[in-house]
C-alpha cells in the first residue's frame, strides 16, 4: 500500500516537473496555430471581449476620471499659449474659409459640367473608448457601439483632427478598431501635390511609413498624406498626416491625429464597408 | 467540507483572480501611456515564497488569457509566463536567501531579459520587425512600482497565510 503510494507520489512530482515543458510546448503550438486566420478563434475573441468590456470599462472608470483631471490642469496651465495659437489659427482659417468658398463653387460647377455621381452621403455614430487592447504590440482600441448601434466592419474612425483607423471586429454592443499605427494597418494613399500612390504601414510607433512608391518618386517633408480610395476601404481625400521625416529611403508620416488616447471617437460609414463584405464571402466566411 | 474550509480555498485563489485584474488594467485607456506587465511582480513574488499559490496551471492560463484579450499571437504571454515561473521556482532557494536590495536587482534583471523575449517572440509571430523604445519605459515603471508590489503581494500572503 506504501509502495503504491510512494509511486503516485513520485508519478505526481514527475509530471509537476514537466509540467512547465508541457505548457511551454503548447505555447509554441498555440503561436503556430494563431498565426493561421482562424475564423473560430475570432469568433471567440470576440464572445470573450463582449464579456470582458464591461469589466474593463468599470475599471477604467477611475483612471479616466484621473487621465481627464491631468488633460484640463495642462489645459488650464497652457491657456495663454492656447488663447495666442487659437488666434493665430481663426486668422489663416478665415483665409482658407474664402478660398474654400472660391472652390467649392468651382466643384460644384465643374460637377454639374461633368454629370458628376457624387458619392454615397455618409452616416456616423459617436462612441466611447472602452480599452486599448495590447499595449504596444497590438495598435487597438475597444469602443462602445456594435452592431445594435449601427456600426460595421470597415467603418472609419475619426476625430476632429483626422483618420484614427477603421472598425476591424464588431460585437453586438462593441467594436475594435484598429489603429493607422498598428503593425497589421495598409492604407492606400497619395502624398503630396504631384499624389504619389503609395501604401502607409504602420509599424506599431506613431509614425507610420510610407512604402510600396513608385520607381522615382519624389516625396518631401511637409507633404499632405491623403487617403487615396484604391481597395475601397478608405473613401478618397481624408486627411491622415504629413511627411516628417526622409532619411535612406525610410518616410515617416506624423499623423494629424497623434493623441492615441482619445475619449471619444467618431466611427463613420461611407457605405464603402460592402467591399469587406465581398472578400470575406470570397473567402468563405460569414459576412 | 466546513464553511471555513471552503473560505480557505477561496482564499487561496485571490492571488490568481488579483492577477487577472491586473491583466484587465492593463487594457484600459490610461495616461500611463504604456501597458506595463504588473503580472511579473505577483508571478516573481509567488514563485518564491508561495508557489502553491500561483501554480504552473494558472500562470498558463493568466498568460493564455492576456494573449486572447490582447489580440497578440496566442501563446506568447503563456509561453513567457510559464517559462517566468518554472525558472524562478527552480531557483527558489536562491532567491528567498537574498535581500530586498539583491531581490528587486534580480527581478530587474528577469523582468528585461521577460520582456526582450515578449518581443523577440512577438516579432517571429507576426513576421514584422517592431521598434522596442517603448519597452524602456515599461521597464523603468515596472522596477519603480516592484517595491510597492512586493509590499501588496506581502500583505495578501500573510492574510491568507493566517487562516492557513
Amino acid at each position: 500500500m506504501e509502495s503504491r503510494q510512494f509511486r503516485l507520489k513520485r508519478l505526481k512530482m514527475q509530471i509537476r516537473l514537466f509540467l512547465p515543458l508541457l505548457f511551454l510546448i503548447f505555447s509554441l503550438v498555440f503561436m503556430g496555430i494563431s498565426s493561421f486566420e482562424n475564423p473560430y478563434l475570432q469568433q471567440f475573441q470576440t464572445a470573450l471581449t463582449q464579456v470582458v468590456t464591461p469589466v474593463v470599462s468599470f475599471v477604467s472608470t477611475p483612471l479616466r476620471w484621473g487621465d481627464k483631471g491631468v488633460r484640463e490642469v495642462k489645459l488650464f496651465l497652457k491657456t495663454y499659449q492656447e488663447n495666442q495659437r487659437l488666434r493665430a489659427e481663426n486668422e489663416s482659417l478665415q483665409n482658407w474659409r474664402n478660398i474654400a468658398f472660391q472652390l467649392g463653387s468651382e466643384q460644384q460647377e465643374l460637377q454639374r459640367l461633368l454629370d458628376y455621381v457624387p458619392p454615397k452621403k455618409s452616416s456616423s455614430v459617436t462612441a466611447r473608448v472602452l480599452a486599448d487592447d495590447g499595449g504596444h504590440f497590438s495598435k487597438s482600441f475597444v469602443v462602445s457601439a456594435g452592431s445594435e448601434n449601427g456600426v460595421s466592419k470597415g467603418d472609419v474612425a475619426m476625430t476632429s483632427k483626422g483618420v484614427l483607423g477603421r472598425i476591424v471586429e464588431v460585437g453586438p454592443s462593441f467594436s475594435r478598431l484598429m489603429l493607422l499605427t498598428d503593425y497589421l494597418s495598409r492604407v492606400p494613399v497619395v502624398v503630396g501635390n504631384s499624389r504619389v500612390l503609395c501604401m502607409l504601414s504602420g509599424d506599431n510607433s506613431s509614425s507610420p511609413k510610407l512604402v510600396s512608391l513608385p520607381e522615382g518618386a519624389v516625396v518631401q517633408k511637409g507633404d499632405v498624406v491623403l487617403t487615396s480610395g484604391h481597395v475601397g476601404v478608405y473613401p478618397s481625400g481624408l486627411g491622415i498626416g504629413v511627411v516628417s521625416s526622409v532619411n535612406n529611403g525610410e518616410i515617416s508620416v506624423s499623423l494629424f491625429e497623434s493623441d492615441f488616447t482619445p475619449e471619444f471617437v467618431r466611427l463613420v460609414d461611407f457605405g464603402l464597408n460592402q467591399v469587406l463584405l465581398q472578400e470575406e464571402c470570397v473567402e468563405g466566411k460569414n459576412p | 467540507m466546513t464553511f471555513s474550509g471552503t473560505f480557505l480555498h477561496l482564499k487561496k485563489g485571490i492571488p490568481f483572480l488579483i492577477c487577472l485584474f491586473l491583466i484587465l488594467l492593463a487594457q484600459t485607456p490610461s495616461f500611463f501611456v504604456t501597458s506595463v506587465p504588473f503580472l511579473f511582480i505577483p508571478i516573481f513574488y509567488f514563485a518564491i515564497f508561495r508557489p502553491g499559490l500561483l501554480n504552473d496551471y494558472a500562470v498558463f492560463a493568466l498568460g493564455l488569457f492576456a494573449d486572447l484579450i490582447g489580440r497578440t499571437p496566442i501563446g506568447i504571454w503563456s509561453f513567457v509566463f510559464v517559462l517566468l515561473f518554472f525558472v524562478i521556482r527552480l531557483n527558489r532557494l536562491f532567491f528567498s536567501g537574498l535581500t530586498f536590495d539583491k531581490l528587486w536587482l534580480s527581478f530587474a534583471f528577469i523582468s528585461a531579459i521577460a520582456l526582450m523575449l515578449r518581443l523577440f517572440l512577438f516579432c517571429i509571430g507576426t513576421g514584422t520587425l517592431v521598434s522596442g523604445d517603448f519597452l524602456v519605459i515599461q521597464y523603468i515603471i515596472l522596477n519603480l512600482l516592484y517595491p510597492l508590489g512586493i509590499f501588496l503581494c506581502g500583505r495578501l500572503d500573510n492574510w491568507i497565510e493566517v487562516d492557513s
